[in-house]
């Protein structure tokens, strides 16, 4: 087991008052597994990625990733968490501007100090993303800015990846064609993937789906 | 529709509040230095307008001798006879103690009323003005300056200028010693149209002609081009606010913008709106900077006072009066001044293709090609500041020289900067460094306008900062040499001096006259001074140019010293003859050093000059003694002839108080290089603080990636640090290049003297340490509010829904 979330709730303030959002949910995700988490808009989906992320703390419950409780971090400790022992891809790809495609896929590598010259020039290789190593990230299609975020999370070779709608803003083939390659090269470096998705059809490529409802895993 | 468009288009502002702020400040912040120093500069000269028609009676023509010499009272019984309606002036300068005054003697019976300037308009008032003992006519603060006024009667009127005083001519004429000759006749409005021509009455007579700029304002045209330098460097670097404020406002509103253009608003009407808009918003920071420039002016106009008093010997009110034309000015710069900083951003808005989306480093790479058009016009202005240097003449020529130094190396340091980040980030080998390049480099269009600002006022304060302190130190040394005698005495009138002359020479090493003459040489009004023979002036006088026999050519009379305004003039040349006052002639044989005076002066030898001009008056001296004997000195100088503490003087009193005489004349420099600092400052906080609000994006991912918000704001920090250190040290050499130019030509043309460049590290580690606190306080406020970012919001960049 890479990743144990046990009974977390989250609540956020609001001029409404407190809304909760996670009501006592759990999951488990075993070394290089791939699970989907799938759910309605507001069940919680994004909320969960970013406690498990080391993103946010929990309101209580606990969060262990290769057998660490990273709710007892400090900011320190969260920090170094989400630097050496986490990769988070996002919809929104969020890739550095000011740097090159080539900077943006080795950034997350070097700061964790994991950088591998031979495995990057696999991934990009296999993301397809050789020519666009000297470009800027304004420069890319969506399709191709979410391949480069993918690759520097791959680069980093965090034993857990997780994926908040990395497809979300792409097309069904594009969408397709960037699922199968982030699986292909989890698989083959071991790395486990919790993928937030809506959509069952690319769920289904995933080894397990559980569904977040009500702020609870429902299946 | 148009009004609900233009609504959304404002609510921008509601949302955020700070950058109105910023733009507000900006406008007016450039609009209250630009009006105060035009107020001043206003102020001053309707002043010298003022002293001008009340002293010299420039409102009508007068009647001068061609030779500038004195007009004969002889003539002046021809001219009346002849049916000319004139009444003559008799006037000169004259000391009471140590207080010299302007002595004006008007004939109250034939000066034409509007060039009465004094109050003797009913029978009793003219008896008391032209009656025994004579009455002497000054404002309040000369009457309070006044103290042994010799037995006359003193009468108050406020509406005189100060430092001069208006008495019946008689009068004048005893107490200047003019035998009835007058030094010039105000010829009234009302002529009889036959007249014979002045010219065949009285051939060694002109006529200048009435309201003729005062001499006062000519001297005193460089000091106010300096301040209006000053006034519009401020302005400039206030506009740099404005252009950073507006681009931002256009660039975060294009979304704005394509969706009410997509929604049916014409671009004619979103540019009308957006007219509108920077129309109000420069009416209102206008009215806001007039009034804050109205304090600006108010604060500096006491300390322009002293200066053009100590400089030029000029009155002017410290208090400022009000003016509508000065708001209106005020309130239009504003708008000229919100016009060109948005017509860029206007035009960008009026060419945006309903599609564009705005980018951030699209925006960056964008001005990756202005930044080498930018390069390009810096180089060629510091080209053209080159060429000038070597080519050009005149004061405007020097001022030109100034701009395009400062505009070309201003324009230079962003493309500078972005080279050395580039550098930097292919030289760094750790991940985060490569990263800071980077993203500093992507920063750079943001923040290039206020770092522009900043280069502009470091660069000001470090060169005028180096030319007031090469001036002191280069005046100090001058002092020492010029002000040799241990002690100063002046007599209260000629027969205390007669006195002094026998009494002197028995209780002292040496006695030095120091006697003057005044009048028109090579077409200028100026004094001519003579000296004994004594190693005093051989061993101290500072010479500039001269050989070794100058002072024995001086002292036989036949050579001449002049100062360097006179030589620099270029109406004076060594070894080239010049005719003095009543037509003799003497050769310039050296060149000395005459700091802070406007005018031209020659020495010629006190044998010449008391055979040339045998009543000028003999009242002071410079006494060489022991200076261990100059108390006891003192003591017995009271003893012997009652004289006040204020007709001996020592040498170290006068150097005090022509050292704070210096001090005075650069304390308005120095406020205004403050207040540029400062405007200079308010740049870089407001740029930096619109950025903060931008910068989620950028810094999110790398948070997310394991870094610290404290991390964060370490490198927000360390980049502003960076940026302050590197536009400061490109700050110096501009500065020294700008001293340079102020000492060698600006100085030249301006004031006629040159000065050598000294060098003062420590004045620039001192303002390095304030850009410093400065760079603190801009960072402070954007760091602790990325500083105290909450995670959530952090996560907001994420989000899907966003």
């Amino acid at each position: 087991m890479i990743l144990s979330l046990s009974d977390i709730t989250k609540s956020y303030r609001t001029a409404e008052g407190e809304i909760p959002v996670l009501r006592g949910a759990s999951l488990i995700l075993a070394r290089g597994e791939s699970l989907a988490l799938t759910g309605e808009s507001g069940s919680g989906k994004s909320t969960l990625l970013h406690l498990a992320g080391g993103l946010e703390r929990p309101d209580s419950g606990t969060i262990l990733v290769n057998g660490r409780d990273i709710t007892k971090l400090d900011d320190v400790g969260r920090a170094n968490f989400r630097r050496t022992d986490v990769g988070v891809i996002f919809q929104q790809f969020n890739l550095i501007p000011s740097l090159d495609v080539a900077a943006n896929v080795s950034f997350h590598a070097r700061l964790a100090g994991r950088f591998d010259p031979l495995w990057e020039a696999e991934l990009v290789d296999a993301l397809g993303i050789g020519q666009l190593l000297r470009r800027y990230p304004e420069q890319l299609s969506g399709g191709q800015q979410q391949r480069v975020a993918i690759g520097r999370t791959l680069a980093a070779r965090p034993p857990v990846i997780l994926a908040d709608e990395p497809t979300g803003n792409l097309d069904e083939s594009t969408a397709d064609a960037v699922l199968t390659i982030m699986l292909q090269l989890t698989k083959s470096a071991g790395i486990a993937l919790l993928l937030v998705t809506h959509s069952n059809r690319l769920a289904d490529k995933l080894d397990r789906r559980i569904t977040l409802s009500g702020g609870k895993v429902a299946a | 529709m148009n009004r609900t468009a233009f609504a959304a288009l404002l609510s921008h502002w509601r949302y955020r509040p700070l950058q109105l702020v910023t733009l507000i400040v900006g406008v007016a912040l450039a609009t209250a230095l630009w009006s105060g120093v035009q107020a001043i500069n206003a102020e001053a000269r309707a002043s010298y307008d003022r002293a001008a028609a009340v002293l010299q009676q420039n409102r009508f023509d007068q009647i001068v001798a061609r030779n500038s010499d004195r007009i004969s009272p002889e003539t002046y019984v021809k001219l009346r006879r002849a049916g000319w309606n004139v009444s003559p002036v008799i006037e000169g300068d004259y000391r009471f103690g140590q207080v010299k005054i302007r002595l004006i003697g008007i004939d109250p019976l034939s000066m034409p009323t509007e060039g009465q300037a004094v109050a003797v308009s009913n029978a009793s008032e003219l008896v008391d003005f032209v009656g025994p003992p004579g009455q002497l006519m000054v404002s309040a603060a000369t009457a309070a300056r006044l103290k042994d006024i010799e037995g006359l009667r003193l009468k108050v009127d406020a509406d005189l200028p100060d430092g001069a005083a208006f008495v019946d001519i008689a009068v004048a004429d005893r107490m200047l010693n003019h035998k009835g000759e007058l030094s010039r006749i105000v010829v009234a409005g009302s002529q009889r149209p036959d007249l014979e021509p002045i010219g065949t009455i009285a051939p060694e007579l002109v006529i200048r002609n009435a309201g003729e700029r005062p001499n006062v304002a000519r001297l005193t045209d460089s000091f106010h081009l300096n301040l209006t330098a000053f006034g519009f460097l401020a302005f400039v670097v206030g506009l740099f606010i404005v252009y950073s404020a507006t681009g931002l406002s256009f660039e975060q509103r294009r979304s704005t913008f394509r969706t009410l253009r997509s929604l049916g608003v014409s671009l004619r009407s979103l540019t009308v709106m957006l007219l509108i808009e920077t129309i109000g918003f420069a009416i209102l920071s206008g009215a806001i900077g007039v009034v804050l420039g109205y304090f600006v002016a108010s604060a500096l106009l006491p300390g322009v006072a002293a200066t053009l008093h100590g400089l030029y010997g000029a009155s002017v009110p410290g208090a400022l009066s009000l003016r509508p034309e000065w708001w209106l000015a005020g309130l239009a710069i504003a708008l000229v001044g919100t016009a060109l900083a948005s017509a860029q951003h206007l035009w960008r808005v009026w060419k945006m293709p309903l599609l564009a989306a705005a980018q951030q480093r699209a925006w960056a790479r964008a001005s990756t090609k202005s930044l080498t058009a930018q390069a390009a016009l810096g180089t060629l202005l510091l080209f053209v500041c080159g060429l000038l240097i070597l080519f050009g003449e005149g004061l405007y020529s020097g001022f030109a020289v100034l701009a395009s130094l400062l505009l070309g190396s201003t324009l230079i340091l962003p493309p500078v900067l972005a080279a050395v980040m580039a550098l930097g980030q292919k030289a760094s080998r750790h991940v985060l460094l490569q990263w800071f390049w980077a993203d500093t480099r992507q920063q750079l269009p943001g923040l290039s306008l206020a770092l522009m600002a900043l280069l502009l006022a470091l660069s000001a304060n470090v060169g005028v900062g180096t030319m007031v302190s090469s001036f002191r130190q280069t005046f100090r040394g001058w002092l020492d040499q010029r002000l040799a005698a241990e002690v100063y005495v002046t007599a209260r009138d000629e027969s205390e001096a007669e006195r002094l002359r026998r009494w002197l020479p028995d209780h002292a090493d040496a006695v030095l006259p120091i006697w003057s003459a005044e009048g028109e040489v090579a077409g200028q009004q100026m004094q001519i001074f003579g000296v004994v023979d004594h190693p005093t002036y051989r061993n101290h006088w500072p010479l500039i140019l001269g050989s070794p026999g100058t002072w024995d050519a001086v002292a036989s009379g036949h050579g001449a010293l002049v100062n360097e305004q006179l030589w620099r003039s270029g109406k004076t040349a060594l070894g080239q003859e010049i005719e003095l006052p009543g037509g003799w002639k003497v050769k310039v044989e050296g060149v000395f050093s005459d700091y802070g005076n406007p005018a031209g002066q020659v020495i010629v030898g006190m044998d010449a000059l008391v055979r040339h001009y045998p009543d000028i008056p003999k009242l002071r001296y410079g006494v060489r003694i022991d200076p261990a004997q100059v108390p006891d000195f003192r003591r017995k100088l009271t003893d012997q002839f009652g004289l006040p503490d204020s007709n001996i003087i020592d040498q170290a009193s006068l150097k005090q108080q022509s050292a704070a005489i210096f001090e005075q004349t650069f304390a308005v420099t120095a406020a205004l290089n403050l207040l540029t600092l400062i405007v200079a400052g308010f740049a870089m906080f407001s740029s930096l603080l619109t950025l903060s609000s931008l910068r989620l994006p950028q810094l999110a991912p790398v948070w997310a990636m394991g870094l610290r918000r404290r991390d964060l704001a370490f490198v927000e920090i360390a980049r502003t640090l960076a940026l302050w250190l590197a536009t400061f040290l490109v700050s110096v050499p501009v500065g020294l290049a700008l001293a340079w130019i102020l000492l060698t030509i600006i100085n030249v043309e301006a004031f006629g003297w040159r000065l050598p460049l000294i060098l003062f590290p420590l004045d620039w580690l001192k303002l390095g340490i304030i850009a410093l606190i400065a760079a603190i306080v801009s960072v402070a406020i954007p760091i602790r509010r990325l500083a105290r970012t909450a995670p959530a919001d952090l996560l907001k960049v994420f989000a899907n829904e966003r």
